[in-house]
């Protein structure tokens, strides 16, 4: 379990994170997200120890992480990918990190294989692909087979394959009674991963909820309707809907009439339906919701291809 | 990926290598982080490159200063510019830099590469993590310059044989000159290390140690009075006091010279540890 309380970081004048409080439980994949900059790898580092917090505390299983004998028991981390000397073989640099606590060769061959990089283990980590280093690092993280794993961004430089499987790993990890915690500024890879979400942009908490939750944050939900008689339906749903967006000449969204009501209704009234889907706004949506006034390097992009997606959603 | 195998799906689980529970066990020791730092230095092939490099420079340089000294006129007034036994071992000097060098990049490579907060997070108290770098520097330097010094002594008194005076090891002061020789070099390369923790970037850690082992003594030189009598506590003067065996009357005893540099050691390694415990990783 973590346990992150008043956590504050100022680098000079910037406030890199602020008055950060939350909790981590074990047994479910926490996405601990936020956009670039919002004080993700800083909380981490933190956590770790590895930056001192201008104020508040990390407590990693009610302790300190730097007053734990045996600190790779406790924790396996990934903060950076390239977090190795490009001269080292990769069972090489898990063996230096092994030796530090007494953690066997055999140990080093098992998450060797574990993270598929066997067959290259004895050459120079510099030579490897971004995904490669990845499955090092997160190698190096499962070594100690740690109650609790912390992984930044694990997924960057992963293929399609290695991120499903990383996938897998987390929600392994996390059914064995681990506490995770995967940092990631895409909704859309761990809206797949985590039933808990820790939300923050600027360095601030933003939300701190489940999926769930974070779900029902959104109202109202609309519902599409696709029909070859769509003006009828229409006239037919006006008096209660709250709003309804025309898209098509054959498509139109209700909001403020769910989809069994509209369903009855033109079964009622004999007209043909095509399509009635209630759509519920994406977690990714809620996200950027969330978040867009915490990004803290906005692209101005032309948006218009994007409405299909989100306008409706909100 | 291609290089890749297909990985397991699991995360290789508690009772497999690591009992649960057995956590104890795991506590992380000294001796433990020495391994960890040794496995370190050895598996980067620069730096056994590098060492090995250094050995068969001392040889040839020891060589080379002992033939060209050979049959060299001892001078009028007899005080010792001829040193048979310090000739052989002057590879002592070159080396001094290339070890203080390798003693530096031991940790700044690992702030370059952003392995140290790996590093750290195997070891957050962070002292053992220099501690132990400075035990294995100073072991891998130890002996690469107790081997090569040997080497280069017996052929330069070799070479000597045939002319003027040569040393055996012996004769008086003569075996703790080797000693010496590969000590010297041993307390620059842990200095390197002291330097590598304080200012973290392998540039600017190497520029300090060449600044104190070689432009400081010529500046000191220059600015005579006072100055000139504190050159001689700077790591080079004193290490040649270490190693000479026919000394000048004017010169730092050996042990004074050992004192010397163990002080500038002590105050790097307190320096080192305040740096590495406070600052951020």
């Amino acid at each position: 379990m973590i346990q992150v309380t008043n956590l504050t970081k100022h680098y000079g004048r910037h406030v890199a994170v602020d008055d950060l409080s939350f909790t981590v439980e074990p047994g479910v994949v926490t996405g601990f997200l936020g956009p670039n900059g919002a004080g993700k790898s800083t909380t981490m580092r933190m956590i770790l120890g590895l930056d001192k917090p201008t104020e508040g505390q990390a407590l990693l299983n009610g302790k300190p992480f730097a007053e734990h004998r045996a600190p790779l028991r406790e924790i396996g981390a990934l903060l950076d990918a390239k977090g190795n000397h490009p001269g080292r073989p990769a069972r090489e640099h898990l063996s230096a990190l092994a030796a530090t606590t007494g953690i066997s060769k055999r140990r080093v061959a098992e998450v060797l294989d574990i993270v598929g990089l066997s067959e290259v283990a004895d050459r120079r980590s510099g030579g490897f692909s971004l995904g490669m280093a990845q499955r090092l690092g997160i190698a190096s993280a499962l070594l100690g087979d740690p109650h609790t794993v912390m992984l930044d961004e694990p997924v960057n430089g992963l293929d399609p394959e290695g991120i499903l499987w990383i996938r897998n790993l987390l929600k392994s990890l996390a059914a064995e009674g681990r506490t995770v915690l995967v940092s990631s500024h895409l909704m859309s890879e761990m809206a797949l991963t985590a039933e808990h979400f820790i939300i923050v942009g600027r360095g601030r908490l933003i939300a701190d909820m489940s999926g769930a939750e974070l779900t029902a944050l959104t109202q109202p939900t609309s519902v599409r309707v696709r029909s070859p008689h769509a003006g009828q339906l229409r006239d037919l749903l006006a008096g209660d809907a709250t709003d309804i967006v025309i898209r098509d000449h054959d498509l139109f969204d209700v909001v403020g009439v769910d989809a069994d009501d509209i369903g009855a209704r033109a079964w009622s009234a004999n007209l043909q339906l095509q399509e009635l889907t209630p759509a519920r706004a994406s977690l990714e949506d809620i996200f950027m919701d969330l978040t867009k006034d915490a990004v803290e390097y906005h692209g101005v992009t032309d948006s218009t291809n994007n409405t299909h997606e989100t306008e409706y959603a909100r | 990926m291609s290089a890749t195998s297909t990985p397991a799906t699991t995360s290789g689980s508690l009772d497999t290598a690591l009992p649960a529970g057995d956590v104890s066990a795991h506590n992380v020791t000294l001796v433990r982080v020495v391994r960890s730092e040794w496995i370190k230095l050895r598996s980067v092939r620069s730096t056994i490159v590098t060492l090995g490099l250094t050995a068969c420079a001392v040889v040839a340089f020891g060589v080379l200063v002992s033939m060209l000294s050979n049959g060299a006129p001892i001078a009028a007034d007899g005080e010792g510019i001829y040193d048979p036994a310090g000739n052989s071992l002057f590879g002592a000097i070159l080396a001094q830099v290339v070890l203080g060098a390798v003693g530096a990049l031991v940790i700044t490579s690992e702030y370059s590469t952003g392995l140290i907060r790996t590093t750290l997070t195997a070891v957050p108290r962070r002292l053992p993590v220099l501690w132990a770098k400075m035990i294995v520097v100073a072991a891998a330097s130890f002996a690469t310059m107790v081997a090569s010094l040997l080497v280069a002594f017996f052929v330069g008194q070799a070479v000597y044989s045939g002319g003027g005076p040569s040393a055996s090891l012996s004769d008086p002061g003569v075996l703790r000159a080797v000693l010496a020789a590969a000590l010297f070099p041993t307390t620059i390369a842990v200095m390197g290390v002291g330097f590598g923790a304080l200012v973290r970037h392998t540039a600017a850690a190497i520029g300090i140690l060449v600044a104190v082992l070689f432009v400081m003594p010529t500046l000191f030189d220059t600015l005579g009075g006072v100055w000139d009598d504190a050159s001689k506590y700077l790591p080079s003067e004193a290490g040649q006091a270490m190693i000479t065996v026919v000394k000048d009357s004017g010169d730092m005893s050996p042990t004074t010279g050992l004192l010397v540099l163990l002080g500038w050691i002590g105050a790097l390694l307190a320096a080192g540890m305040i740096a590495l415990k406070r600052r951020d990783a």
